[in-house]
């Protein structure tokens, strides 16, 4: 059994307003990025795997795909990721699923499939992750980790 | 009718307009099916001449609009459907549509990703048709109105294709202003041979005078919409 | 083994309580008692999915039993008994309309929604829902699973309505609330509610191809803790599909999504009051909506209704199997076979797949011969169909699983739930006394600031996010005019096949009940048939629904609000002889904040759906041009109280307007007449805000300037200029009209309350309103749109 890691970004993204992703106004200006990560545990091999999530879960034109499980930004304050808890619904997972489990001459076997949602904070003066916590995810739905750049300065 | 052109509207899990550009179809003259994909076979595209993608969410449009879509028609139809433009069949893609057409390759290079607001629009927009000899445009005049719904209609392409696309005349469509960050405005585009058209506005929605937001707007004949004369272009175009 | 053997019949009612409150049953003793009495006549132990099945079925989620309630009230009118709610206000009020008007309702109260005809082949139904609690703790889902919810409502009603219109109406604390005042842990801002609620009702209906062409938000303090989410939606039925019956000969066959634990305890959830521990413990009634796989749920039972395969169909809402199957099942009596359920996960346990509440399902009873030709269709539309029993004549429902008997109800033996017994009272607060005339030192600015207060202010931002188009059918828009941007009335979607469109309408006054809820239940009424008139339905024909929210109804004086509420609204209802054909009831809205318990005030949400003749007869409510003239229909009053004016002053005390249903009923009788005859040519309702604000929204067109004299205003009371410019007295109606239909106009109005009050001139863009021949509010027309139009946008 393999896991792939493979984080994907928008070529035309920008950054945004972080205060965007929260309910009352902030302290000190602050802009945001949106990744997509997905990890896929598979039999097989690792040139088949890229390739399915080339072919499947990114855009040949609009999107680049970063394998190997560093963050693919830098410069952040730090990054949050969040997915659905272990039993919630994840619609986009099923649909992706559904679809391979529909493919003739699957060139893997796919194990596990997780989803996560990574935004990338970026402020001058420092941030507290709290908030975004608080106003992003939902303890009701989702789990989440936050990742702080390393003190040595950003990958 | 004899010769009643013939329209095939396929239609995914998740398509939501085939109901209603059916409709439209019929009004301009012609006859028209919906197939659900785990009906289609290659013999019922011979049946057609125009071949329509309508709009919705095809499987929900989960990881991206219309990727799910092009996995399914390419697993169900090979490339059936590039042999049935080359026949000199037609194809149009309406929102939805045009993602699934241009994920399936059947349009110029680019992708439709999301608006820059991050939101989904449902709003009239203002066009300018710029395909001057587009079938599918033949009956319209150069600016006109039609209603828009969507969240990945910006329409973006590596390099300066966008410009290019303008250039050889690809672009069918463009927004009169910058409604959701389309490269060069682009709402519409065909391919080369000038028989597939994308566009992301909703010509089905505005078939009628009624459907315009102004009780006022003034249909150049009292009784049709501008998605009427899209739909009676291409219908007159095929008849021929 | 999956199921287990309660002993109860040796238990105390303190031991029965405690088995309650152990199970989580949410049944009282006395309701514990009944069950016991059941089980010691048949000698035998209930098992857990018969105590699970019954506690579902009595919860106050199914079984309304408030509605229901015998209550002592004691009110302005003395002390009283009042029987039933329901029957008393809502279900006789409609009897009596019904005679009066034989034919209208084709279907009320039985069925997933009430029917009226539309034309001689078709009927529309409407049916709303409230998913207050499960939005509460996560919006997104909440929202998304409520309106998912409602359209199932419609596909499950008669043999099956195809849904055509959604509408979503939303209480909410503001948006700009300080974080500082939410009083307690883990309860999410406004503004996340708010986002999150506004998304998950765009994923849903967006997803599912239902335009969604109607809503309204409220913004109060008080739902900081109660989120108040209604969900709506139309639907479109061949007459002939209304009336289903079930029959003997039958088998049952689930369609759609699998079987999971996830929203187990649904129904008894939403019974239950929050706290911060709801937003923790209660995760498993946090369900996320699938709406592609109820669009092919939706896809299957429509084609299948066409191809006349649909016998009986109803929806897996709350209580899961056990309610849809108990629907179809518990008379004509039939067997279900629980093993052959497709689940989402093994080890569900009898009671666990018989109560799941797991969205986008759907139950049918079909003939066997039609079994082949559904399989085909489910396979067409990519949904999986189960056979999961049959009907049979024995008169008794029984349930098994791995050939075990788990279940087994007789319903002819098993009363119903006890009737609950309740105190309630109120009494109109004495207002200020008789008030004198307010000043304003500028009209103007106070027009402005009104136009910008979230009360008012455009909901743009979130009508964008929502498909109101999709289908090709939405005639009036909920932003229309010839710019696109203006506030309408009332939604008008045209029915295929018919030349009658369906107007679909709504309101809701939750300020004006803090202090009469009487007279918020006749205004409401008043408002929701006066936007259906305007936006071009005939008032002879049209329907409503009452959906209330309430706090505690065991509080003597929020149940006394409520009464007074029904009052009003079953007054107003007989009179403009609109029968109400549906409605809901949430209870519970209440919080146990650090600073104690938080209700929301009394909400009646009003809607209803009415019948316009042509499209001819739909005028918007968006000013044409110049050269014309404006009329105001209706009395305009002095009482502030229930006011958005006052709100913003802080006058306090104020007197409601009172409704006088007969004179509204005969202008809008009269309105009908002069839009059919073309003497009209845009009309707006006047509502919150006043005259001012309504004349403001009409020239939110840009077609022409307005110029308005307050004093020739049809005025009773004594109103001074703010308040002819701010009241919000019902009943009144701003209309254009062409210059030469000034005669026509007071010769149809005559013996109403009517006048010529200006004109249009497309000379200059301004909103001019003048009194005593000066100018009271001399405004431009774009910059009061650019204060109403950014009300929201620094939020949404």
């Amino acid at each position: 059994m393999a896991t792939l890691t493979a984080e994907v970004t928008g070529n035309f993204d920008t950054r945004g307003d972080a205060k965007e992703l929260v309910y009352a106004p902030l302290d000190a200006p602050a802009e945001f990025r949106r990744t997509r990560v997905y990890q896929l545990e598979y039999e097989g091999a690792e040139a088949d795997a890229e390739a399915f999530v080339r072919r499947v879960l990114v855009d040949a034109f609009a999107e680049e795909v970063h394998f190997g499980g560093s963050p693919a930004l830098g410069g952040y304050t730090f990054y949050l990721d969040y997915g659905m808890k272990p039993g919630a619904l994840d619609l986009e997972r099923e649909a992706i699923l559904a679809s391979y489990r529909g493919a003739r001459n699957k060139s893997i076997e796919i194990a596990s499939l997780k989803l996560i949602q990574r935004i990338y904070l970026f402020a001058d003066g420092g941030l507290e992750p709290g908030r975004f916590i608080r106003d992003v995810c939902n303890p009701a739905i989702h789990v989440w980790d936050v990742t702080p750049a390393r003190t040595t300065g950003a990958a | 009718m004899e010769n009643q052109p013939h329209a095939l509207l396929l239609k995914f899990p998740g398509t939501n307009c085939d109901a209603e550009t059916a409709r439209a179809l019929e009004a301009a003259g012609f006859s028209a099916e919906v197939v659900p994909i785990t009906r289609i076979d290659e013999a019922q595209l011979e049946r057609a001449q125009l071949v329509v993608l309508s709009g919705g969410f095809s499987y929900g449009d989960y990881v991206m609009a219309g990727r799910l879509a092009q996995l399914e028609t390419e697993r169900k139809l090979g490339d059936a459907l590039t042999a049935f433009r080359d026949r000199g069949g037609y194809l149009l893609g309406i929102c939805n549509g045009f993602q699934i057409l241009t994920k399936l390759g059947l349009l110029p290079d680019g992708s439709l990703i999301h608006n820059t607001s991050g939101r989904f629009i449902c709003r009239w927009v203002e066009l300018e048709k710029r395909g001057v000899d587009n079938p599918f445009l033949g009956g319209l005049p150069d600016t006109f109105e039609l209603p828009i719904a969507h969240a990945e209609g910006r329409f973006v392409a590596p390099g300066d294709a966008p410009d290019r696309y303008l250039a050889e005349g690809l672009v069918a469509l463009t927004y009169g202003s910058d409604v959701n960050g389309s490269s060069c405005a682009i709402a519409g585009l065909s391919d080369s041979t000038g028989r597939v058209l994308g566009l992301m506005p909703h010509p089905e929605r505005f078939l009628w005078k009624s459907h315009h937001y102004d009780p006022d707007w003034e249909s150049p004949d009292g009784e049709w919409g501008m998605g009427y004369y899209m739909f009676k272009s291409i219908h007159d175009t095929i008849a021929a | 083994m999956k199921h287990r053997e309660i002993p109860i019949r040796d238990l105390d009612p303190d031991g029965l309580a405690a088995l309650s409150e152990a199970m989580k049953l949410s049944l009282s003793a006395e309701d514990m008692l009944e069950i016991q009495l059941y089980f010691a006549e048949g000698r035998r132990e209930p098992t857990d999915v018969e105590l699970e099945c019954i506690a579902q079925t009595w919860s106050e989620h199914c079984k309304h039993r408030i509605f229901g309630a015998r209550i002592e009230h004691s009110g302005s009118g003395g002390e009283e008994v009042v029987e039933s709610l329901f029957k008393t206000y809502i279900k006789a009020t409609t009897e009596r309309i019904m005679e009066r008007k034989p034919g209208f309702v084709l279907g009320c109260f039985v069925d997933n929604a009430g029917f009226v005809k539309l034309d001689e082949e078709r009927a529309i139904c409407l049916k709303l829902e409230t998913h207050n609690h499960p939005s509460a703790i996560e919006p997104y889902a909440g929202a998304n699973t409520g309106l998912g919810g409602v359209i199932r409502d419609i596909l499950g009603a008669g043999k099956g309505a195809k849904p055509v219109a959604s509408c979503d109406i939303f209480c909410f604390g503001s948006p700009d609330t300080d974080a500082a005042d939410i009083k307690a842990d883990d309860v999410i801002h406004p503004l996340g509610i708010m986002r999150g609620v506004v998304r998950g009702v765009r994923d849903y209906g967006n997803r599912m191809g239902i335009p969604t062409v109607a809503g309204a938000i409220q913004f109060d303090p008080a739902y900081i803790y109660n989120p108040l989410v209604f969900c709506g939606t139309a639907g479109v039925i061949p007459t002939g599909d209304i009336d289903k019956e079930m029959r003997g000969d039958l088998k049952v066959i689930a369609v759609g999504g699998r079987t999971g634990r996830d929203g187990l305890k649904g129904a008894t959830f939403s019974s239950m009051a929050l706290d911060t521990e709801s937003h923790e413990s209660d995760q498993q009634a946090v369900q996320i909506g699938n709406p592609i796989e109820e669009k092919k749920v939706a896809d299957f039972v429509l084609e299948a209704r066409g191809r006349g395969l649909v016998v009986f169909i109803t929806d897996c809402g709350a209580g899961g199997f056990s309610s849809a199957a108990g629907e179809m099942l518990s008379e004509v009596g039939g067997n279900l076979y629980l093993e052959r359920a497709p689940l989402k996960e093994p080890g569900m346990t009898s009671w666990e797949i018989f109560l799941s509440e797991s969205q986008e399902r759907m139950v049918l009873a079909v003939e066997e011969a039609s079994l082949p030709e559904l399989r085909e269709l489910a396979e067409t539309y990519e949904t999986e169909l189960t056979e999961l029993g049959e009907s049979d004549d024995s008169g008794i429902l029984k349930v098994w699983h791995d050939g075990q008997l788990v279940c087994e109800l007789d319903n002819s033996r098993l009363h119903d739930a006890p009737v609950r017994r309740l105190k309630s009272e109120f009494n109109v607060a004495a207002p200020v006394a008789d008030a004198a005339p307010l000043e304003s030192d500028d009209p103007g600015s106070d027009l402005a600031d009104l136009l910008a207060d979230f009360a008012v202010g455009s909901r743009e931002p979130v009508i964008r996010e929502y498909d109101h188009e999709v289908q090709g059918n939405t005639v009036l828009k909920p932003l229309a005019g010839a710019t696109g941007d203006a506030p309408q009335d009332a939604a008008v979607v045209r029915v295929d096949g018919s030349e009658r469109l369906m107007a679909m309408g709504l309101s809701l006054l939750p300020e004006w009940g803090k202090t009469d809820p009487y007279a918020m239940g006749r205004a409401t009424v008043d408002e929701c048939v006066r936007a259906l008139v305007v936006a071009g339905a005939d008032p002879e024909r049209i329907a409503l629904l009452d959906n209330f929210c309430v706090g505690n109804p065991e509080d003597p004086r929020e149940l006394g609000m409520l009464v007074e509420t029904c009052k009003g609204i079953a007054e107003a209802a007989d009179a403009f002889s609109a029968p109400f054909v549906s409605g809901k009831d949430s209870f519970y809205n209440y919080f146990e904040t650090d600073e104690g318990p938080v209700s929301i005030p009394v909400t009646c949400l009003i809607s209803g759906m009415g019948v316009v003749p042509d499209a001819g007869h739909v005028t918007g409510s968006s000013l044409r041009g110049g050269g014309n003239l404006l009329a105001v229909i209706g009395s305009s009053g002095a009482d502030m109280g229930g006011s958005v004016y006052a709100r913003r002053k802080s006058l306090g005390g104020r007197k409601v307007p009172e409704t006088d249903l007969a004179a509204a009923l005969a202008s809008y009788e009269k309105y009908h007449k002069a839009v059919g005859e073309g003497l009209v040519l845009s009309a707006h309702d006047l509502s919150e805000g006043g005259l001012a604000v309504a004349a403001a929204e009409m020239g939110f067109s840009l077609r022409a300037g307005m110029e308005i004299d307050l004093d020739k205003l049809p005025a009773a009371g004594g109103p001074g200029v703010v308040e002819r410019l701010f009241a919000e007295t019902p009943s009144r109606i701003l209309i254009e009209a062409p210059a030469d239909a000034a005669d026509a106009l007071a010769e149809i109005f005559s013996g109403s309350a009517f006048a010529v009050v200006g004109a249009t001139d497309a000379g200059h863009a301004k909103l001019r309103m003048t009194s005593g021949g000066s100018a009271v509010v001399d405004a431009d027309l774009a910059a009061l749109k650019d204060r109403w139009k950014t009300s929201l946008t620094p939020y949404y």
